[in-house]
């Protein structure tokens, strides 16, 4: 490739060809090696062997030096209309590298040489002015060949080290020979037909013509014959040529000239002295001479050579000329090329100065030292944009290309300023050499530097990219192609160096259009070739292809197409789209080890949330652009990777229609190149998918439910339906242990989980394999496909099936989309302290939306992500790596299989069943076991409508403690379901059936009920501590109807003496009965027991009640009660006395539920009272239980009691008194030899006395209590006369009496008129107001 | 004579853009004799982005009937034009280190266009592309402009990366554009 380089024009320009048979490694081994000859020093260079070939040979104590350099390729066709105009442009000698060998035909090979140098350069071009081949032995064996003959330099392998040097000289001799051409060069100009060509037009083209004696050389050159020594000698001596004389010599045997050079420079120095005097002279003469006017464009062209040949000071004095002359006769573009070789010139005796003295060459003035060279440079540049030009002239491609070279050639200077840090050797140096600068070399300075270089030069960044700018604009379109990718590529170069990546990225993309333009043209020429090759039968195939725009790729190399392609992701990665957001697989594998846990927090955090970046409408175009060159290349995996990327970063600013443009592009891509037998294969692209996964619950029937295994040891008490719904407890740790149980799942039963999946694109998703991703245990999981509809969430079900027991982990699932790769999402469980991280970071991130702490290109996405990298390293750097916490997942326990049990029937129909109150029926449920497994555990519990609200008012605890009671009782000895296990079966092998037996008791109130059957195969898991049961539910209607109903018992005081009342002579039938119950024995005190039953429903019943007294017989009652009457039942009872010590134990409870302290104290009369009644209730409905019966059917059920109230008076009538009375009349002894009279004997509980006799009326008092009293004793009569008695009636003082024991008391009395006399006992506890005993006689005085 | 505002946000988001043409006519520049005499459009799918990124005349109208590129044509002109004012970006970049002021006149020159930019406290970058030279009227614009963002960045729903959509605001701006521009 051509230069840059500021200095360009001082270069002496050589193509080094390869030539024979050579392999490209030992050419390119010895081409670098000749490439290391950079500059040559002046002193080195032979001088010419006559005077007028040495006019641009070194003067010999000159310091300067011959810059080379080297290319591989000839300029472009075009260019040779440039041939005299800037002749540093073309490759101006020839170098042919071959290998050789002792078999190698030297003569073969020089033909090869001449023949390729002849297909190099057009046949009018003046170049190349010399010519050499550089053979080099590959073998030790010396070569055989006389080097004379074929014309070519065998460099011998013996050389060795010396190698080098001996090319050194070799080039230096080969420098000469150019240098000689160019005296020629000039003299052929140097003549009025040469002046005449030179004005002929804007560029004059060197005459080449074979009629043309001036330009011999290229006659020669021409019609040299291949490689014949013999014909080239000839021609020389027809021509008798010296030019071609040196050139041979110098071709021929280097080895003396060389050395002849060196032992010869002080003889030659006063040659080549008197060769530059010489020079001048021909000057003067020529312009003395010269017919036409003083040639300007002459001088210039000395100037060049002068320059190529390093003699600046001649180059100087010509350049001068020319500009003297200018200024009279405007020739601007010649003018402005003036300038630049001036600007050349100054450069190069700066830095010719400052060879030695490294230091300063700093200036005292106040202007920059390069001051003078930049006005030069920007006059050129003026001068060349407003160069007038013909309409219709063909020049301006060529005008064009000087400008814009110019262009660059300031912009370079400046730029090689810049970057060494100001004017000096650095800066020489870099404008010398093509090369980036050392301060860029291996990688670009940061900003920083880059501000140093600016302060340091006053030459700010902007300043060199306006200057570069000014080759930019409409007039590139003159350019060829070749040189608008030379141009383009120089100001992208140059922009880059400047760090101004935003307008390099737009050059690019000229770029890119330009080599794109090339591509497609060259793919239409060939199709057209290959139409025309065809003929006319295979051009209707043609057509077909060229209609279809299919385009095919010729060739299977791809190294230019993956050039263009990064070029292409370069631009988008500036505009701050990531073509590569979506990887290759190839990439992939090679690509960083991402931070999977960080990506997986950004990708779950609502994309469209991402911050945003960059000037959308240029992102779609530069991807337009992007996805056009992948497309016409074509490059399918590209076109696929670039189109998924670009609808991963951009979707948010495309429409629908082009986002399924895109995505149905990159499909197509993967398709036709899967076609093609080439697999590509991309990352998983759309983003992340999967939003969250789910266990769907097991149907109930199918749950297991963990029991640890000591469960199963018979306990003494069972957790009743007391335990209600509420915990009563306020913090209970096991509720939470069993929050955080694992779902338990059973083996080989399917398992279906919920998985949301989110397409936030426009257009259907398709997702063709989703999967589960499970570790632990083996887990067989069914694939789909789904497509998910635009921008939504999607619910899948995913079904599997666990095969080995253990624990499950859910890491995630598998996604894959067409052509992609298949990709696993992970979706750990956080913790709620992970999750208030990840909460606060989203909200960190959506707050910073709004600040910019990256402003520019440095907020790139890609940018932004490399920031955090290396922030985050440092981090771990700093600090010691800390273990990460392990991820969690969701986690299923597999428990092994499990029996299946199902209700076959039962013996209700449609699950209902009627009752009676009170009435108790059973029910019978056959299961059946439909698993393979045996079922060798069934427990039932149960649930009905009645337990939730009992429960509720317990748990209220607003109830007395009798009350609580009460419920209780209700709950737990009359449950509306019962079960005994006894008798039930325990076992039910697979397939079999059992019968379940469960008893029903109707309770009012009570309106459905739910059996529950839990079962186990308790064997099933031997190993383990736990067992598992699952259940089956039976719901169960249940009605109960309201029938009997008691109320308003009592207990009335009774004495056997009691009359019947009269109503019930009604009853006659009864009477017998009821009379009959009325008799008592009169031992022991005795109360009635009283209750209405009432029948509310339609039908009458029969109620039975039973008196089941310890001591008494037992006896029962039995009633018919019509539907809608109310019969009293009554029923004599014996009164009870309950010890203190029953009295006084507290109400139990019938569970171990935790109950509140009453706040009244334990020994208060209140609590007694309660006590007393409630201990007394309970021995009464103990020894009254009361059943009905439907009258001639068969449904029975008991009557429950338990609604009465036992009130105060009610049981003082029910117990008995602590000390008992008993009063008669004993008729006094009328002598005292009788002893004691005899009481006497009542009849029909009165006695009959005789009046005015004398009796005794004897009071015993027994102390029933254990403890001894102090009692007093009252008698009450009525009437109070009609009697007499010996002493007080009242508060007869009986004193102490023992427990158990008895006081008698006499009083003697005479009854003085016939009548009925009543008399009341009553007894006291001294102290006491209460009486606590009672005894009464009634007596009939009358006479015989 | 044209003029393109646009307003762009530290991430370098366009929130707002203004084409405007103004009836004023400076001295046009004299352009050199490298532009004319164009050679004929190319049939080339890719030629389109050349000629219009270039900044040759009259685009977008040729690039329609070829198939080989059909996204690249219409409306390449304002692409390109978004395309400097970018590209113009690098060197409002380095130009606000340098600078206090936060009026940078004439900053860049790229085809036929200025670029004149104005940086706020911000970060907020308004740049201007005109052709001609009309330094004071453009610094008037541009602090009028600057005021009217002020006042509309102050609405606290307004959030500096997303468009301006006010139409107070548009009028306004362009009211001041035919008042200075």
């Amino acid at each position: 490739m051509e230069t840059n380089a500021f200095a360009s024009l001082a270069h002496l320009k050589i193509i080094i060809i390869p030539v024979g048979p050579i392999s490209k490694p030992v050419f390119d081994k010895w081409s670098t090696i000749l490439r290391t000859f950079q500059d040559i020093p002046l002193a080195d260079i032979p001088p010419a062997r006559y005077d007028d070939r040495t006019r641009f040979m070194p003067s010999t104590p000159s310091v300067g030096s011959l810059y080379l350099t080297y290319t591989t390729h000839p300029p472009p066709i075009w260019h040779h209309s440039l041939a005299l105009f800037r002749p540093s442009l073309f490759p101006i000698g020839v170098i042919g590298i071959t290998a050789c060998n002792s078999s190698t035909s030297l003569s073969l090979v020089q033909a090869d040489f001449v023949r390729k140098v002849k297909h190099l350069y057009p046949y009018n071009s003046p170049y190349p002015l010399a010519r050499s081949c550089f053979a080099f032995e590959d073998s030790d064996d010396p070569l055989q060949l006389s080097a004379e003959e074929s014309g070519v330099e065998v460099i011998p392998s013996v050389l060795g080290n010396k190698t080098s040097g001996h090319i050194g000289m070799l080039l230096a001799g080969f420098c000469s020979q150019i240098l000689a051409s160019f005296s020629s060069m000039s003299r052929g100009l140097d003549t009025p037909r040469g002046w005449e060509i030179l004005h002929s037009s804007l560029f004059p083209v060197y005459p080449i013509d074979p009629e043309q004696d001036h330009p011999q050389e290229l006659t020669i050159r021409i019609d040299s014959p291949r490689g014949s020594l013999e014909s080239k000698r000839t021609s020389l001596s027809t021509h008798s040529s010296p030019t071609h004389a040196s050139s041979r010599d110098s071709s021929v045997s280097p080895r003396p000239q060389s050395m002849l050079s060196r032992s010869s420079s002080s003889a030659t120095s006063t040659t080549s002295r008197n060769s530059t005097l010489l020079s001048n002279a021909m000057k003067r003469q020529s312009m003395i001479n010269g017919s036409s006017p003083p040639n300007a464009r002459f001088y210039k062209i000395l100037g060049d050579l002068y320059l190529l040949a390093g003699r600046l000071s001649d180059a100087t004095s010509c350049y001068n000329d020319a500009i003297s002359l200018f200024k009279s006769l405007p020739d601007p573009v010649w003018h402005a090329s003036v300038l630049e070789g001036l600007s050349t010139v100054a450069v190069l005796e700066a830095w010719a100065g400052s060879m030695g003295l490294q230091a300063s060459i700093s200036t005292n003035s106040l202007r920059d030292p390069w001051s003078d060279i930049s006005d030069r440079m920007s006059m050129a540049i003026h001068m060349y944009f407003k160069a007038p030009l013909p309409d219709g002239s063909n020049d301006y491609p060529i005008l064009v290309l000087l400008y814009t070279s110019c262009v660059l050639r300031y912009s370079h200077f400046l730029f090689s300023i810049w970057s060494s840090n100001g004017w000096g050797p650095m800066a020489f140096l870099a404008m010398l050499t093509p090369a980036l600068p050392p301060s860029f070399n291996p990688e670009p300075p940061p900003l920083s530097k880059k501000w140093r270089m600016t302060s340091m030069t006053t030459i700010s960044r902007t300043q060199i990219a306006n200057v570069a700018a000014q080759a930019h604009g409409a007039w590139i379109l003159h350019l060829q192609p070749h040189d608008r990718i030379r141009l383009f590529s120089a100001l992208a170069g140059i922009y880059s160096c400047l760090g101004f990546r935003r307008k390099e990225v737009y050059v690019l993309r000229e770029l890119v259009s330009v080599i794109m333009d090339l591509v497609v043209l060259g793919r239409e020429e060939k199709r057209e070739q290959n139409a025309a090759r065809l003929g006319v039968n295979d051009s209707n195939l043609s057509d077909i292809a060229a209609s279809a725009h299919v385009t095919v790729r010729e060739h299977q190399i791809t190294e230019g197409n993956q050039g263009i392609l990064r070029l292409v992701t370069y631009i988008c990665s500036i505009y701050g789209v990531n073509l590569k957001a979506t990887r290759l697989k190839e990439d992939a594998a090679q690509g960083e080890e991402r931070d999977e846990t960080w990506e997986m927090e950004a990708e779950s955090i609502d994309f469209a949330k991402q911050p945003t970046y960059g000037w959308s409408e240029l992102q779609l175009g530069v991807v337009r652009e992007a996805l056009a060159v992948a497309e016409s290349l074509p490059e399918l995996p590209s076109l696929a990777q670039f189109s998924l990327s670009s609808l991963r970063t951009l979707y948010s600013h495309l429409g629908a229609p082009e986002q399924y443009s895109l995505y149905i592009a990159a499909r197509n891509a993967i398709q036709v190149s899967q076609r093609r037998g080439e697999y590509i294969i991309l990352e998983y692209w759309s983003g992340r998918p999967v939003v969250s996964i789910e266990i769907v619950a097991l149907p109930f029937s199918r749950i297991p439910v963990e029991h640890p295994k000591a469960d199963l040891d018979p306990r003494g008490t069972v957790a009743g339906p007391l335990v209600g719904p509420r915990d009563p407890f306020i913090y209970n740790p096991r509720l939470r242990a069993s929050k955080t149980a694992q779902t338990l799942l059973v083996q080989k039963e399917p398992v279906e989980f919920i998985l949301t999946l989110q397409n936030p694109f426009l257009f259907d998703l398709e997702l063709t394999n989703i999967s589960l991703s499970t570790s632990g245990a083996t887990f067989q999981a069914q694939p789909v496909s789904v497509t998910i509809p635009p921008n939504s969430f999607c619910p899948v079900r995913l079904s599997g099936t666990a095969e080995v027991p253990g624990t499950l982990t859910i890491r995630g699932c598998f996604v894959q989309t067409a052509g992609c790769e298949t990709r696993e999402f992970l979706l750990p469980l956080s913790t709620d302290e992970e999750e208030a991280k990840i909460e606060k970071r989203r909200s960190m991130k959506e707050a910073e939306l709004d600040r910019f702490k990256l402003t520019g290109l440095n907020a790139r996405p890609t940018e932004k992500e490399k920031n955090r990298l290396s922030i985050a390293a440092a981090a771990t750097a700093a600090v010691a790596p800390k273990e990460p916490a392990p991820t969690r997942f969701i986690e299923c326990k597999v428990v092994p299989e499990q029996p299946l049990l199902r209700i076959r029937r039962t013996s209700l129909t449609h699950g209902a069943v009627m009752m009676y109150d009170g009435e108790s029926t059973t029910i019978r449920l056959t299961v059946e076991n439909v698993s393979l497994l045996p079922i060798d555990f069934i427990r039932l519990t149960f649930e009905d409508s009645t337990i939730a609200p009992m429960q509720q008012a317990l748990n209220d605890g607003d109830l007395s403690v009798s009350e609580v009671y009460e419920t209780e009782f209700s709950l737990l000895r009359r449950p509306v379901f019962s079960w005994d296990r006894k008798g039930e079966p325990q076992e039910v092998k697979p397939g079999q059936k059992a019968t379940l037996t469960i008893s029903c008791l109707g309770k009012v109130g009570c309106v459905s009920g739910t059996m529950q059957i839990a079962y186990a195969n308790t064997r099933a898991d031997a190993g383990s501590n736990f067992f598992h049961t699952r259940q089956v539910l039976y719901p169960v209607l249940v009605t109960v109807n309201h029938t009997l109903e008691c109320y308003s018992m009592d207990i009335l005081p009774f004495s056997p003496i009691v009359t019947l009342p009269p109503e019930d002579e009604s009853y006659d039938s009864d009477t017998n009965s009821r009379s009959h119950l009325l008799e008592v024995d009169s031992e022991g005190d005795w109360c009635l027991f009283t209750v209405d039953v009432r029948n509310a429903y339609t039908l009458p019943f029969e109620v039975h009640f039973e008196r089941n007294q310890e001591g008494t017989e037992q006896v029962s009652c039995s009633r018919l009660v019509p539907p809608g009457s109310t019969s009293r039942i009554t029923l004599p009872i014996r009164r009870l006395c309950l010890s203190s010590s029953k009295l006084t134990e507290p109400v139990p409870t019938l569970s171990d539920r935790q109950f509140v302290v009453s706040k009244v104290g334990p020994g208060s009369v209140e609590q007694g009272i309660q006590r007393e009644l409630f201990w007394y209730r309970e021995e009464l409905f103990n020894s009254v239980t009361a059943r009905w019966k439907e009258p001639g059917g068969t449904r029975h059920g008991e009557l429950s009691l338990r609604g009465q109230r036992l009130t105060s008076p009610m049981m003082q009538n029910l117990k008995t008194d602590p000390v008992r009375v008993i009063l008669e009349l004993v008729k006094f002894p009328e002598d005292d030899t009788e002893g004691d009279g005899n009481a006497i004997p009542p009849i029909n509980g009165k006695v009959y006395p005789l009046p005015t006799h004398f009796y005794a009326l004897r009071c015993r008092v027994r102390n029933a209590t254990p403890a001894s009293q102090v009692l007093i004793l009252s008698l009450f009569a009525t009437p109070m006369d009609h009697f007499h008695v010996e002493g007080n009636l009242t508060d007869i003082s009986l004193g102490r009496v023992e427990g158990q024991q008895a006081k008698t008391f006499d009083i003697p009395i005479c009854f003085v008129a016939e009548g009925q006399f009543e008399f009341v006992g009553e007894v006291r506890v001294l102290g006491e107001q209460s009486r606590a005993g009672e005894g009464e006689l009634k007596v009939i005085v009358r006479e015989l | 004579m044209s003029h393109h505002l646009f307003l762009l946000s530290p991430t370098d988001i366009p929130i707002y853009s203004l084409a405007h043409q103004s009836t004023k006519s400076t001295t046009a520049q004299t352009g050199g004799t490298l532009s004319s005499n164009l050679p004929s459009w190319s049939t080339a799918p890719f030629s389109g982005t050349l000629t219009a990124l270039s900044g040759a005349q009259s685009v977008g109208t040729t690039s329609s009937q070829n198939g080989g590129a059909p996204k690249i044509g219409a409306g390449q002109d304002r692409h390109v034009i978004q395309m400097i004012a970018n590209a113009s970006l690098d060197v409002v970049e380095e130009m606000q280190v340098n600078s206090s002021a936060m009026y940078l006149k004439s900053i860049d020159k790229f085809n036929e266009w200025t670029v004149s930019a104005f940086v706020t406290a911000g970060n907020m970058r308004f740049i201007l592309l005109h052709e001609g030279k009309n330094e004071e009227g453009i610094r008037a614009f541009f602090v009028e402009v600057w005021e009217l963002y002020v006042k509309t960045a102050m609405n606290p729903f307004h959030r500096s990366d997303r468009a301006i959509r006010s139409p107070v605001f548009d009028a306004r701006v362009r009211a001041s554009a035919k008042k200075y521009l």
